[in-house]
């Protein structure tokens, strides 16, 4: 299984894709509020609706949304099981020691829809734009030079994290291996991690001597100029009011 | 005749922070235009020295790069003038896009976009990998990978080229067109020093030859240097097949003649061998 790599479909054309990076990112991330703070059910559904027909607009493949989707959907799923069986309220129904309550289910399936809306909104950011782009628009946007070299060599390195972990794995098994519920399973793996962070270490100072190498002198070449065109503005201006209708639901 | 040099190395000693000496009094000098291979076994301070041409690291001693001696004040300057090849292009290549990564070294030169887009077009067109400007790095090969690091810092012009293994884990086709670009950087003028485990190479690629074991074991032409098995056999080097074979010939009274070492001059012994 190889790493998701969100910007597989970034060369896409779609009215997405064409959006100048700077608007769609404000654009977007002013819905993304809209929905994190939508009230009821009714408004995150609305901010659903919206992210799907984003996503439908820009073209990207279902099993690369999926692919991405899956994450998110894990880490959301036990809010959806534990808030009806936790939070106070109205008894829905009863089983044995477990009441499931009216406010809980709602609040989990609340937090459920605004974080895949979210998600997908997410996913049409980093995905509909080559990461290089989505950084000079960051950067042009005013964030700062240190955490725009974090964001970039974060994702320029994570590929080959990726592929030494994968090599680790491979050699574990290699000489048999198994994971198993011990301490020496545990102190193994602790081990290899320990390794992969100090490979990780040493690549980092070679990197480093390779940009002082160039000339490095603290900061990265700025990207191309971008300009936005009438139709960017009026692509932000449909989906902030789409923003703004949300919340009106 | 009086050769203008690209690099002078003077005594120069390194010792690591736990106390690992790893470069003893080495000295030697490069001419303009020059191609020198430096040889030895894994610790024997290869790369340790390659780093201190570009002033990554400060030892004891002196080194010059075309008569101006490395310092803080002369530090840009030389990074501007000395190219460095890593032996990982994986630490080479850390710009989300391959253009981007091409005109690094040009923009921190504070050239104008307009030189900048030239060079990387055509430092991109030196190594055969235009059409992949836009690709992102972890996308190509690891032969790709390696002529784009080589591209990064031809990107640069710099009339000195350092290169630590460049041939290394690449197949035979790019192992020869690797040589082909190194050589052609040196008809063009570049001073180059290859640091390399890859003896066969070792005539296609320089002029002299350079023995370190930590400090200089020797230092000659590729037929001086490569054709002495007890020098390499003492470094746990092998000798280039071709002569290591005419050496046997020669260790068993069957062959009198000088060594040759490319595959040209082997064809035209043996053909003298079999006409007798």
């Amino acid at each position: 299984m190889s790493i998701f790599d969100p910007e597989r479909y970034s060369d896409l054309d779609s009215p997405l894709h064409r959006w100048e990076t700077r608007a769609k990112l404000i654009s977007l991330f002013m819905l993304l509020i809209s929905i994190v703070i939508a009230g009821g059910i009714g408004q995150a559904l609305a901010g659903l609706i919206v992210s799907m027909l984003l996503v439908l607009i820009s073209g990207l493949p279902l099993s690369h949304v999926l692919r991405f989707m899956k994450w998110p959907f894990l880490f959301l799923l036990p809010l959806l099981v534990i808030l009806p069986i936790t939070a106070g309220g109205d008894n829905l129904f009863s089983y044995h020691i477990l009441t499931v309550s009216r406010q809980g289910l709602q609040l989990g399936v609340l937090f459920m829809i605004r974080g895949i809306a979210a998600a997908l909104l997410a996913l049409i950011m980093v995905g509909t734009a080559p990461f290089n782009v989505n950084i000079n628009a960051l950067r042009s946007l005013g964030m700062p030079g240190p955490l725009t070299q974090i964001f970039l060599f974060a994702y320029r390195y994570i590929f080959l994290f990726y592929d030494d972990l994968q090599t680790m794995r491979r050699s574990l098994a290699s000489k048999g291996f198994e994971m198993r519920s011990s301490a020496r399973s545990a102190r193994i793996l602790a081990v290899s991690v320990a390794m992969l962070l100090i490979r990780s270490y040493e690549r980092s100072e070679d990197v480093f001597n390779a940009m002082l190498s160039r000339g490095y002198q603290g900061r990265l070449p700025s990207g191309q100029k971008m300009m936005i065109k009438g139709d960017d503005l009026l692509k932000g201006f449909l989906v902030i009011a789409a923003a703004l209708i949300i919340q009106y639901v | 005749m009086n050769q203008k040099m690209a690099i002078e190395v003077e005594n120069l000693s390194y010792s690591y922070s736990d106390g690992t000496r790893a470069l003893n009094q080495v000295s030697f000098s490069l001419a303009e235009g020059e191609s020198l291979a430096i040889l030895g076994p894994n610790g024997a301070g290869k790369s340790t020295l390659l780093l201190h041409l570009n002033g990554l690291l400060r030892g004891q001693g002196k080194v010059r790069i075309r008569n101006k001696e490395i310092g803080d004040e002369s530090l840009r300057w030389v990074r501007s003038q000395v190219g460095m090849v890593f032996q990982d292009p994986d630490d080479q290549l850390f710009m989300s896009r391959l253009e981007e990564d091409v005109a690094f070294g040009p923009t921190n030169m504070e050239l104008s976009q307009k030189e900048v887009d030239e060079r990387v077009q055509w430092a991109l067109k030196c190594v055969g990998l235009s059409d992949q400007a836009a690709k992102v790095p972890h996308h190509l090969s690891f032969g790709q990978r390696k002529r784009a690091a080589f591209a990064t810092v031809l990107s640069m012009r710099p009339p000195v080229l350092v290169l630590d293994e460049p041939t290394s884990n690449l197949d035979p086709r790019s192992r020869m067109e690797m040589v082909s670009l190194i050589r052609e950087q040196q008809r063009n003028g570049t001073a180059i020093i290859t640091a390399t485990h890859d003896v066969n190479l070792v005539p296609l690629l320089a002029d002299r030859v350079l023995l370190l074991n930590r400090s200089i074991v020797a230092e000659g032409s590729v037929h001086q240097i490569m054709s002495r098995r007890d020098l390499m056999d003492d470094l746990g080097l092998e000798m280039p097949i071709l002569a290591d074979l005419f050496e046997t010939l020669q260790e068993e009274g069957l062959y009198s003649g000088a060594i040759p070492f490319k595959k040209g001059e082997a064809i035209g012994t043996i053909r003298e061998m079999l006409h007798r």
